[in-house]
């Protein structure tokens, strides 16, 4: 079983890749984020934004979604073509992340008719931008414990927002947030008293504070519910199922379930750049590539970069999976994604030797400081979308089999 | 930077399908702890009825075309089977025979392939190669001190090898020498072979066999060569990137069976009132072994895919870092497995340390990470 592309395929992935290279907006004069959390500044965003709206008027978004919300209709392995196309490409990322890749495809499943037809088409055209509010100040990995409170307002159905979300990606720009809230103080559980919403952001009560971030931009805020009312429609399934809802979310934003709208949230960096990096750079006086401790750790980041793309062809075949645990590639995902990210960009300051102590506003920083930029906003992937450990909890649970840690 | 832009992918036939679950019953029927036990404690190390099971079921010759006596499947169906000895500890002179068969019949010539590959693959006959030595322990293929110096019609050998798997178990041993500046294979008849004093080695890994042979005064006739030139040079290197690859498998294979092992203990044995899983010092070191064991699987059947044995390009690149990455994971579960187990782990009765052992040898065998590694950066760094 030799998987060879189709011709109409590798047809296929050739347009893609010219009207990516013909359409790609040129550079602009700031520099752009190199993940969705990093959105910064309204330029960045506008920016980004006309590129989300050009790739999908062009018909490139939403490839397999269908037609009748938005959609394209069109098979899975197109969009996967074209995602791999803008990476290869190193086209922009795309702005609407929270929509594409876990609202949308969370709406696909959970949601209702009336919701599919109102949401799914401005999250493809990125005239509505979404964020999440799950995390807050006081529960973070423990997101079961939530307590921002929605009450039911018997009279008009609107149910009454009071609390807080933190660390609230895309805040300021959204239109809506999926929101994880208390309906049920009382119930059984700690899970079973959480409802989901799709909540308005343009609600009176609702505002969203912005929070430098450990770069000391923007791209992150507090957003804060002072008896805010919201529709009793923003309800998605009943009261009660928020947890199991907010499973599903998290499936698809850590990538363990595909359904994923397309396109890039990243800018993709590899160990090719690395390298182009490392070429001019000096350490202790000798080229860092004639260093030989340097050549083995590079070499076993290629080793890395290689074993998780491959990955992907593996899993392919059942028989070449562990029968222990058929799925442990796709929960892993998230954590040998972010780890890895993590690991290479560490490596890119540490072979600029004596220059690794300079910053990106420096103008003798290699590459313009943009790896040690990236060091840093490496702990967005190792720290959101939920931790380093807490992934590692639910590895040793869910795929070795061992019991709980709590 | 010399990385290869062609689209990555990994082949997987119908048959390497049912050959896995073939292989798994039949291995995990037949290599028991207690059998694999009892084997290690015998002079072979393995068992001759299980032997002609494997010939019947068509593994000595798997990878070898059908009008020789083999199989006529391919490497990727042989990795497997590797996979699977690893996954159950299972001892036998299958890399021995293996890598021999499929050097003679790399050399193609024809006298030896006639003479030999059917009994190879039929089970009559065993063999091996000696390809490392004392005298400069290289991990290369090249590196051979050892020597043939004609000698009117024959040839006379000079210098030691050593690490000849299964030596004392084979009919017929392949040795790399140096004809007059260059490489050949040389491969000496089963009368030579059995006249040969062999020393057993004591192996980390105690149930492998292999020897040390002093060769100084063995005479061979000259056509007891199998290639000389850049035919032998073009011979180990096969074999060489072929034993990456199935040694990883073997490494994999093993580290799965480590982790099994001691998940199998953390999932019951109770400290404090809870079991040792639920204890994230216990658990999170399992997970991290875990993704560098599918980081090796995903390697090595890619790999198996691209094997072509040539040397200087994705093949020979494929099976480094598959070497590399195997021998890390299996590694840290052999030690996991240990440490888990507290002081139980300590003990020879306790299977845990079987694992690490078997890992070790596989690590240092054909090189190691390090050495995999400083050969990979000159082929994809400079
Ligand atoms: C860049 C960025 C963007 C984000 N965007 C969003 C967003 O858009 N919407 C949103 O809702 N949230 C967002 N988050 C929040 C993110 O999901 C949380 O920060 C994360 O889940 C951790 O929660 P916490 O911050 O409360 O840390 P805590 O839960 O307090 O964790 C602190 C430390 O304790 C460790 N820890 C906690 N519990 C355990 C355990 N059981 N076992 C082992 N270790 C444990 C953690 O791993 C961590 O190291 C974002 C975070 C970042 C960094």
């Amino acid at each position: 079983m030799k998987k060879i592309e189709s011709p109409e395929l590798k047809e296929f992935r050739a347009e893609v890749n010219k009207w990516l290279t013909d359409n790609k907006p040129a550079k602009p004069s700031f520099p752009l984020p190199q993940s969705f959390t990093e959105v910064g500044n309204n330029d960045q965003f506008e920016y980004l934004k006309a590129w989300q709206n050009k790739v999908y008027e062009a018909g490139y978004l939403g490839m397999a979604w269908p037609v009748e919300y938005g959609g394209r209709g069109r098979p899975q392995e197109l969009q996967d073509i074209v995602n791999q196309e803008m990476l290869n490409v190193r086209t922009p990322l795309m702005v609407n992340a929270v929509g594409l890749s876990w609202a949308g495809p969370t709406i696909m499943k959970h949601g209702t008719e009336e919701q599919k037809q109102k949401y799914i088409k401005p999250i493809l055209t990125a005239d509505e931008i979404w964020c999440q509010g799950f995390s807050e100040p006081g529960h973070g990995s423990d997101l079961g414990n939530v307590q921002t409170k929605a009450v039911r307002d018997p009279e008009t159905g609107e149910y009454v927002l009071n609390g807080s979300k933190i660390w609230t990606t895309l805040a300021e720009q959204a239109e809506h947030m999926i929101l994880l809230a208390r309906t049920n103080p009382d119930a059984s559980s700690k899970y079973a008293g959480l409802s989901f919403f799709l909540a308005p952001m343009h609600a009176k009560g609702v505002e969203a504070k912005p929070i430098y971030k450990i770069s000391k931009e923007y791209g992150f805020c507090q957003t804060f519910f002072d008896d805010a009312r919201i529709p009793a429609e923003s309800l998605m399934g009943e009261e009660g199922h928020g947890w199991m809802i907010a499973m599903s979310v998290l499936t698809f934003e850590r990538g363990v379930t595909g359904g994923q709208a397309g396109g890039n949230l990243f800018e993709i960096t590899t160990v090719r750049d690395v390298h182009d990096t490392a070429v001019d750079c000096i350490r202790d006086g000798k080229p860092s590539l004639e260093d030989p401790v340097l050549r083995d750790e590079l070499i076993d980041l290629y080793i890395s970069e290689r074993a998780t793309r491959l990955s992907k062809h593996r899993g392919e075949h059942s028989a070449l999976l562990v029968p222990e645990r058929m799925h442990g590639l796709g929960l892993a995902n998230k954590l040998v994604g972010s780890e890895g990210r993590q690991v290479l960009n560490a490596f890119a300051v540490k072979i600029q030797g004596n220059q690794a102590q300079l910053y990106m506003d420096d103008e003798n920083a290699i590459n313009g400081g943009l790896w040690q930029h990236g060091q840093l906003a490496s702990f967005a992937g190792s720290i959101g979308g939920g931790t380093s450990e807490v992934q590692r909890n639910i590895i040793a649970e869910r795929v070795l089999n061992l019991p709980k840690s709590r | 930077m010399n990385i290869s832009e062609a689209p990555l992918h990994i082949d997987c036939s119908e048959e390497l399908g049912l050959l896995t679950e073939a292989a798994t019953n039949y291995l995990r029927d037949k290599s028991t702890f207690e059998e694999m036990r009892k084997l290690a404690e015998t002079d072979s190390g393995y068992d001759t009825t299980t032997w002609q099971e494997l010939a019947d079921m068509g593994w000595l010759g798997l990878a070898v075309p059908e009008e020789f006596g083999g199989s006529g499947l391919g490497i990727p169906e042989l990795t497997k089977i590797f996979e699977l000895m690893g996954r159950f500890l299972f001892s036998s002179p299958f890399l021995a025979n293996t890598l021999a068969t499929q050097a003679i019949l790399q050399s193609n010539s024809d006298g030896h392939i006639q003479d030999w590959v059917a009994d190879l693959c039929s089970g009559s006959k065993i063999a091996t190669l000696a390809l490392t030595e004392p005298n400069n322990d290289s991990w290369e293929p090249t590196a051979i001190t050892c020597t043939a110096t004609k000698n009117g019609d024959s040839y006379t050998l000079a210098g030691t090898k050593n690490f000849v798997l299964d030596g004392q178990n084979a009919d017929t041993i392949i040795g790399s020498f140096m004809i007059d500046g260059k490489p050949a294979l040389i491969m000496l008849d089963a009368a030579t072979t059995s006249s040969l004093s062999q020393l057993p080695e004591q192996l980390v890994n105690h149930a492998r066999r292999s020897t040390r042979i002093n060769f100084d005064g063995v005479q061979v006739p000259a056509s007891a060569i199998l290639a000389t030139g850049d035919e032998a040079v073009k011979v180990l290197q096969y074999v060489f990137s072929l034993t990456y690859i199935l040694l990883s498998a073997d490494m994999a294979g093993t580290a799965n069976g480590g982790m099994e092992l001691t998940l199998e203990y953390a999932r019951v044995r109770e400290q404090f009132g809870k079991h040792i899983g639920s204890y994230q010092a216990v658990s999170h070191p399992l997970v991290n072994a875990m993704l560098l064991i599918e980081d090796s699987l995903s390697l090595v059947y890619y790999a198996a895919t691209v094997f072509d044995g040539t040397w200087g390009g994705e093949s020979e690149i494929a099976g480094r870092m598959a070497k590399s990455r195997s021998a890390e994971a299996s590694d840290l579960i052999g030690r996991r497995a240990i440490q888990s187990h507290g002081g139980m782990g300590f003990t020879w009765e306790c299977h845990a340390h079987l694992f690490l052992k078997r890992a070790q040898w596989g690590q240092y065998a054909y090189g190691d990470p390090t050495h995999q590694r400083r050969h990979l950066a000159a082929l994809i760094i400079d």
